[in-house]
């Protein structure tokens, strides 16, 4: 049995059995991945974010509460992200109390937001080697990922197809 | 119609896991295995695909034939093969496609289908990209009746 392919042309190639036997060692060893490190260009990818659109975003971000009630509109993490991964773009530090202050929440609450990136591994606490009072944080490898792709795939996309218009 | 959720779909660095390996292992059997008649499902109502994105054309193991009711030995193209889809789970089915070719990423779906012999059966599709050189090239996956 070979391969059908739409023009009906018949490529001699591996005898069906084969074919499947590939794809299923194929789906077997990405099943077996969890004991084997995830390849590096997967976790790492981590494409340019334009600082443009990034501070349109915060800009967004921070307008809602122009329109519509604030306290209704809690976004903690949202913000703490956007303002890692400006950070990060500008080249710059960003300390737990700056991160807690532009989370627009209460300090405590704010403090327990960060944990969770924490927990979630999407950022990670240094410790300022200048103030022993006051750590900085960062994105991780996983949570810089995320937010790039995150900016490439759907907020540079949707504005560029807008720009097209 | 709503709009599809995003927790469809997965990044590529959540794949390990994705396709269970029993479920992996069931399409083995089911390959060297044959229910009593056409249509009918075997016990290990799985199989696993791949569509090779140059020209569409797509590779079958013998449980995804069970579960479409086709003859095992049966040619079909992709554009025969969408047309057993219900309309809406066609159209959630494309767009999760198109999604996951666009931006690398896999995705997960429970679809209802009318299969050959007329039986409707939902099964859920579970679908991941190979890439080279940062691009699409083929899909693969699983599809198993639930």
């Amino acid at each position: 049995m070979t391969r059908y392919t739409p023009d009906a042309k018949r490529v001699a190639q591996l005898p069906l059995q084969g074919k499947v036997g590939k794809i299923i060692r194929s789906l077997a060893k990405s099943s077996f991945e969890h004991a084997t490190p995830v390849p590096e260009e997967l976790t790492n990818f981590a494409p340019e974010v334009s600082e443009e659109a990034l501070t349109r975003s915060i800009e967004a971000w921070r307008e809602r509460s122009s329109y519509l009630p604030r306290e209704l509109l809690a976004d903690p993490v949202w913000g703490m992200l956007l303002e890692l991964l400006q950070a990060e773009v500008q080249d710059r530090r960003v300390s737990v109390s700056r991160l807690c202050s532009v989370s627009e929440v209460a300090p405590s609450a704010a403090v327990r937001w960060l944990k969770a990136l924490e927990h979630q591994e999407l950022a990670v606490r240094r410790i300022a080697p200048q103030d022993a009072d006051d750590d900085f944080v960062e994105l991780s490898s996983k949570g810089r990922s995320a937010l790039r792709c995150y900016f490439h795939d759907v907020v540079e996309s949707h504005q560029a197809l807008k720009a097209q218009r | 119609m709503e709009p599809l959720a995003l927790e469809h779909t997965w990044p590529l660095t959540d794949l390990p896991g994705r396709f269970e390996l029993d479920f992996v292992l069931s399409c083995a059997v089911t390959d060297i295995t044959s229910p009593p008649d056409v249509g009918e499902l075997n016990w290990h109502h799985v199989g696993c695909w791949e569509c090779d994105l140059s020209d569409n054309s797509l590779t079958w193991s013998a449980g995804v034939y069970d579960i479409f009711g086709l003859p095992r030995d049966s040619n079909i193209n992709r554009e025969e093969c969408v047309t057993f889809y219900c309309e809406e789970s066609r159209i959630k089915m494309e767009r999760l496609r198109a999604y996951a070719i666009k931006h690398r990423r896999g995705f997960t779906l429970d679809v209802d289908i009318r299969s050959a012999v007329g039986e409707e059966r939902r099964i859920r599709l579970i679908a991941a990209p190979i890439c080279r050189d940062n691009r699409v090239v083929r899909l693969h996956g699983l599809k198993l009746i639930i």
